[in-house]
């Protein structure tokens, strides 16, 4: 593996873009290619969380995919711990937006996945799995498939497949799209469980801004077309943090209130030019 | 609490470097692909040929398996004479007044047992048992009814068409989203409408695959029943060639019957791109 | 649950489950009487319409044809040219469903590959299995093996292009979510692929068994001199009626028999919900 944890005295950053521009032609679309991003810079520290939120298609799913080096920047860098990212990057965790679990293995053999692929010892490998399916309360269901758990529960078993094998940098696309809003504020409380145990950095992609506040150190407010960093903020808001009553925390409208004056802002602006 | 990162414009004359130099790897990349594509498939098929004319003869007796370019020239041979144009006419005759009759019969009774909530049910077993004869054994029977003339072919090949049409809307007609037909009950639709405006467009696209699919099957049951019994047609031309040992005719007789179904086939393929632009094809068989 | 049911809420489902089986007897009895009718119905109508409203000489009678099929069986002829229908079957299902695997197998997992042999699959696709049968036979006699190649060749094609779809119709997701936790091309087909695939190859293995049976029978009646495809062209050429229908009747039957005991295998994989491949296949 390429990129292994070497302490660089300048570069302490987990993740680093700098300047960095993706362009790319949509595969269902024709051969004109679009702008993913433009010129994006940030730094991210580790045990840092990070939200990257913005209107639809403004490239932030673009950035993790170049994270996990699925695929290369147009131009600028990426780098992970130091190093630039080449090829796909088997150190970090991915949370894509659907579960993506394999619909022929069982919940546990899901869960193990990652660790199998490691060649983590089988024994070692079960215990793992079985304490993160209790952490999340999803004991009695290690051997139900997919299809046949719930769409909360299926969240859950891509979380904790990926969080089960500690990396350094985890990834999450949305990974809570779909749900309705209760199982939703229940999952992030659990994340957030999850996530102090060992403090990986977090890059999360969602649209739902008081998402973004409950859970994250900093929020990144991308444009759109092409994506750029609009706004850098810092949430200072006390941990640990209950995402039941984040509403009441003091600070939290503030915060709210000024991410949602710079996301409508994107909107109308996208707006104007889908419309003209 | 914030900070302002990287002003637009900063960006923006890179980007459009990037944008170009993208487009144009992307272009090199495609061009590359389709070239490569299109000499392998060229490449493998002259081999394949190149192969059948010089290489073939000296592994196995060139009697059995003869050349592409004889068989060519026998094509051209068939055709110059006239012989091979009334095979044609009378094969694709039967195998398209077949498919009519079989296509239209499959829909018509698809379309009536769904109108009846237990039509479907009750014929739904001997309908697997129709289903699992073998057609080809009906075939003396259709002579010894109807003689050798295009009456038997014609009921072959209808026979081909139709379990496969019927089969295929019924399912499809079974398929309706019932959230759909729920929908459009609360807006109002007559039970006439509920067919036209929701169950139709939702089982076209797998009618209109299972045509396309049958058009094979019209053509391979006409030809079927020529082997059994008859005077003429394509099946018929095959099948004294063999009898014959005249291995170039029997190979002409087969490069003739494939183009046939292939061109039905894409012909077909291009309606139903036009039909049911909304659905890709997916029914594979 | 039932623990917070009242004794209202009780009394109300058990009364509905009282419908429910109420209404379930209803209909499987309104189907087993309608189905049965319809056969003693045809039976009866035929049995009266032969020798009286058409000559006997065109369309037997049931009983002339239940003589005929138990004559068969009493003297052995069933059960001599079935097992050579059988056994030419099985072969060619064996070949044609390998041959199909194994072939469409490594073409599907190199995309450019697939795209380049992929028309002349569809070529030989397009000519219809029966046009080869003449050749078959020209080549290789009229014993079992052409009936055997005949057989494969019905299946092939349609295990090969199932097989092929069902590699190539692996969600790249997957395929980028085990690379990132580190997989290996070789683990990914185990992870990944091959279970991908499985219900598609499993679905073509279930619709080509009777297809090769077809094509058994096809290579029979094209030429040969024995098997019930003989026996049943043997028949019309003696101009008996009720032995045509018998030995129709008898592959069908044993055509049926495949697709009966096949039909457990709709749903063989305890983790996929049911995937049905449109019957489009059969009906030769």
């Amino acid at each position: 593996m390429q990129q292994t944890d070497e302490p660089r005295t300048e570069t302490r950053s987990a993740v680093r873009f700098d300047h960095v521009y993706k362009a790319f032609v949509a595969r269902s679309g024709g051969s004109e290619p679009v702008l993913a991003l433009q010129d994006v810079t940030f730094d991210a520290q580790p045990g840092e969380f990070i939200s990257l939120v913005g209107p639809s298609g403004c490239g932030k799913s673009t950035c993790l995919n170049l994270i996990a080096g699925l695929s290369g920047p147009s131009d600028g860098a990426v780098s992970h711990h130091g190093s630039p990212v080449r090829g796909v990057n088997t150190s970090v965790g991915y949370i894509t937006q659907d579960d993506n679990l394999l619909p022929w293995r069982s919940l546990r053999g899901n869960v193990e996945l990652g660790m199998e692929l490691r060649g983590v010892e089988r024994r070692e490998r079960r215990e793992r799995a079985q304490e993160f399916i209790e952490l999340v309360g999803l004991s009695g269901f290690e051997d139900h498939y997919p299809h046949e758990l719930s769409g909360g529960m299926r969240k859950r078993a891509g979380i904790i497949r990926t969080l089960v094998y500690d990396s350094s940098v985890v990834l999450m696309d949305e990974p809570f799209g779909p749900l309705d809003a209760q199982t939703r504020v229940i999952l992030q409380a659990e994340l957030l469980k999850l996530w102090e145990r060992s403090r990986p950095t977090v890059l999360f992609v969602t649209h739902d801004l008081v998402e973004a506040i409950a859970l994250s150190d900093r929020i990144l407010v991308f444009t759109t077309n092409p994506g750029t960093i609009k706004r850098d903020y810092r949430v200072e808001l006390p941990r640990p943090r209950d995402p039941f009553r984040i509403h009441e925390t003091p600070g939290f409208s503030e915060l709210h209130d000024a991410l949602w004056d710079d996301i409508r802002a994107e909107i109308e602006k996208s707006r104007e030019r889908g419309s003209s | 609490m914030s900070l302002d990162v990287a002003p637009a414009t900063r960006g923006t004359q890179r980007a459009e470097m990037v944008l170009r130099a993208v487009a144009e790897a992307e272009h090199r990349r495609r061009r590359r692909e389709r070239a490569g594509v299109w000499l392998g498939t060229a490449g493998l098929g002259i081999a394949i040929l190149l192969f059948w004319q010089y290489g073939l003869g000296h592994l196995v007796n060139p009697r059995y398996v003869s050349d592409p370019l004889s068989i060519g020239l026998r094509i051209g041979e068939l055709v110059a004479d006239g012989e091979i144009t009334r095979h044609i006419a009378v094969t694709l005759t039967e195998a398209g007044i077949g498919f009519l009759i079989g296509a239209g019969l499959g829909l018509l009774s698809a379309f009536a047992l769904s109108q009846t909530a237990r039509g479907y049910e009750v014929f739904e077993p001997f309908l697997i048992g129709f289903y699992s004869i073998p057609k080809i054994a009906l075939a003396p029977l259709f002579i010894l009814w109807f003689g050798l003339g295009y009456t038997p072919k014609i009921i072959m090949a209808a026979l081909l068409v139709y379990f496969i049409v019927f089969v295929n809307t019924a399912t499809g007609i079974r398929e309706v989203s019932p959230g759909l037909i729920q929908v459009c009950r609360v807006f109002g639709a007559s039970r006439r409408d509920l067919l036209v405006k929701v169950v139709l467009p939702s089982a076209a696209p797998a009618m209109i695959a299972s045509i396309r699919i049958t058009c094979t099957r019209a053509i391979e049951g006409a030809v079927l029943s020529e082997f059994v019994a008859s005077t003429q047609g394509l099946g018929y031309l095959v099948a004294r060639a063999s009898r014959a040992f005249d291995i170039e005719t029997v190979f002409a007789g087969i490069v003739v019957i494939a183009a046939a179904v292939m061109t039905a086939n894409a012909l077909l393929r291009l309606l139903e791109t036009r039909v049911t632009p909304w659905q890709p094809a997916r029914i594979h068989g | 649950m039932s623990a917070t049911v009242s004794s209202a809420g009780a009394m109300v489902l058990a009364s509905a489950r009282r419908e429910h089986l109420a209404a379930r007897r209803a209909r499987r009895l309104f189907l087993l009487t309608t189905r049965l009718g319809i056969v003693v119905v045809v039976l009866v109508a035929w049995e009266l319409a032969s020798g009286t409203l058409l000559r006997p000489f065109y369309i037997s009678s049931p009983s002339a044809v239940a003589q005929t099929l138990a004559e068969w069986a009493a003297n052995g002829e069933l059960w001599y040219h079935g097992q050579f229908t059988v056994t030419a079957a099985f072969f060619g299902y064996l070949l044609g469903a390998v041959s199909g695997v194994l072939v469409a197998w490594p073409l599907a997992m190199v995309r450019l590959a697939y795209r380049v042999v992929e028309p002349y699959f569809l070529v030989a696709y397009s000519v219809p299995a029966v046009a080869m049968g003449p050749v078959f036979i020209l080549w290789f006699g009229i014993g079992m093996t052409p009936k055997i190649l005949i057989a494969a060749y019905f299946v092939f094609f349609i295990v090969f292009i199932n097989t092929a779809a069902g590699f190539r119709q692996v969600r790249q997701e997957l395929l980028d979510v085990t690379k990132v936790m580190g997989a290996s091309g070789r683990d990914q087909l185990r992870t990944v692929l091959l279970p991908s695939a499985t219900p598609f190859i499993l679905a073509a293995l279930r619709i080509t068994l009777p297809a090769a049976m077809i094509g058994a029978v096809t290579g029979e009646f094209i030429s040969s001199n024995r098997g019930l495809g003989f026996l049943t062209r043997d028949a019309a050429s003696s101009f008996s009626t009720s032995g045509v229908i018998a030995g129709v009747l008898s592959l069908s039957a044993i055509v049926l028999l495949m697709n009966l005991l096949l039909r457990p295998l709709r749903r063989a994989l305890r983790w996929q919900e049911e995937i049905d491949v449109p019957p489009t296949t059969g009906g030769r």
